[in-house]
């Protein structure tokens, strides 16, 4: 799973949302760091709803133009458990790792 | 319709028909309620003179190349196009590293047979990097696509340099064909870079390994056979290429009832591909020997091969490409997102 997509099931995990926010969302939750542009975003989310992990949630119209929602399916749900999961193993591996380093003499091998 | 949106909505036009008629609308209302400000005077000024930026234009593009060459999971039409554009890409690659080997191997095995013979100077620079399109070949068919794209960016620099010295050395003789031989590769490198994206289907790589050998001997046997003493030389590169377009295109048509499965229809699109390059770099090499070869010892024998091949590339190319663009599934994009289209 792309950090893209990871980022886009996070941001449904907690409720429906139309494009423009989830690209807020994935923002905020990624600390700025991925910044979603409508290209990438569509390409994720057309995967996503191919794979059967999000699905169109409802269609409301605002000042003349249809918003459409996104909403998580049970199986993005697991998928995107899954990842964390993964990635959560990933970093207690590396954390116990940089608990156990000391720094070795300057300039020469540890 | 405001100016910004139809600009947007211009820019979408990359996307095949059948995804904007499934995203368009969305697409358009997320980048409206991002690029729009909220202050109304702001707004309106943005409205009537904004444009995408170039972020925005390259992510669509970018989708636009994913989708078009489509991988797995994606609609039987883009899928064909994707691994056609793999295959002739790989194909033209491959051609660049079996000649790279093959030009190495003379260069090992010249001073053998000729003791005494040093092949030094601009050939023996060229052969020896030239070994960098068989090293881009390799990690493109290993599935190494970062690394390949690199390898594949400093050959086609490496190309350039050396055929712009060639023809500065020549003094300005067959540029025509230097420049159709760059633009075939410079093809090759944006075909492969585009067609192997990051969801694209990965090829079997045995088969494009085992020919990399295979086709070096070859080459190296036609070198040796067209060195041999004799009435002149008929056969050049363009030649051997439409020759062996020739027996790949006859090939197809007769294993063609046999073919089945995901990558049915890919090589017949992939055929017609690089018979559009080989016929280009065929004429623009013609022209150069009708240009500079006016008062060479046969120059009407190598023109009326070099139209031979052209014709009968032509004539035998035609009925495949009628069959492979009649029989290329229609594009439809089955992911559609609207709300009540699919079950919940």
């Amino acid at each position: 799973m792309t950090e893209q997509a990871f980022f886009v099931l996070a941001a449904l995990a907690d409720q429906p949302r139309h494009g423009y926010g989830i690209v807020g969302e994935v923002a905020d939750l990624s600390e700025g760091r991925v910044r979603l542009r409508v290209g990438t975003l569509y390409g994720v989310l057309d995967r996503l709803v191919g794979d059967g992990l999000a699905e169109a949630d409802r269609e409301e119209v605002l000042d003349g133009r249809l918003r459409r929602y996104y909403r998580l399916t049970r199986q993005g749900r697991d998928a995107l458990a899954g990842e964390a999961a993964r990635q959560a193993a990933n970093v207690r591996v590396a954390t116990k790792r940089l608990r156990a380093w000391r720094p070795g003499p300057a300039g020469g091998a540890v | 319709m405001t100016e910004l949106e139809r600009r947007y909505r211009r820019v979408l036009r990359l996307l095949p028909a059948s995804y904007r008629q499934a995203w368009e609308q969305d697409m358009v209302a997320t980048f409206l309620a991002g690029a729009v400000p909220d202050d109304p005077e702001d707004a309106e000024f943005t409205a009537e003179y904004g444009r995408p930026g170039w972020a925005e234009v390259v992510s669509v593009l970018g989708l636009a190349v994913r989708l078009r060459l489509g991988g797995a999971g994606a609609p039987a039409h883009f899928r064909v196009w994707g691994g056609a554009m793999q295959r002739a890409a790989l194909a033209v690659l491959l051609v660049y590293a079996v000649n790279a080997l093959a030009g190495v191997r003379m260069l090992l095995w010249l001073p053998l047979r000729f003791p005494g013979l040093v092949v030094l100077g601009q050939s023996g620079a060229a052969a020896l990097l030239g070994l960098s399109w068989v090293a881009a070949y390799l990690a493109l068919v290993l599935g190494h696509r970062q690394l390949a794209r690199l390898l594949m960016g400093l050959s086609l620099l490496l190309s350039a340099v050396t055929a712009g010295a060639a023809v500065v050395a020549g003094g300005g003789a067959y540029w025509g064909s230097r420049v159709a031989e760059l633009l075939v590769s410079a093809f090759a490198v944006v075909a492969a870079s585009a067609a192997f994206h990051r969801d694209a289907e990965p090829v079997r790589s045995r088969p494009w390994l085992t020919a990399l050998p295979v086709g070096a001997v070859l080459v190296t046997v036609v070198l040796l056979l067209i060195q041999h003493p004799g009435d002149g030389v008929l056969v050049d590169g363009p030649g051997l290429a439409c020759a062996a377009l020739i027996a790949a295109v006859l090939f197809q048509q007769i294993t063609s009832a046999a073919e089945r499965g995901g990558s049915a229809g890919m090589w017949p699109v992939a055929l017609v591909l690089l018979t559009f390059a080989a016929l280009g770099l065929r004429v623009v090499t013609l022209l150069d020997y009708l240009t500079f070869t006016a008062r060479a010892s046969r120059p009407n024998a190598l023109v009326t091969a070099a139209i031979v091949e052209a014709v009968v590339l032509v004539l035998v190319t035609g009925p495949l490409a009628v069959r492979a663009f009649r029989t290329l599934p229609r594009a439809t994009h089955p992911a559609d997102p609207r709300a009540g289209s699919r079950d919940a």
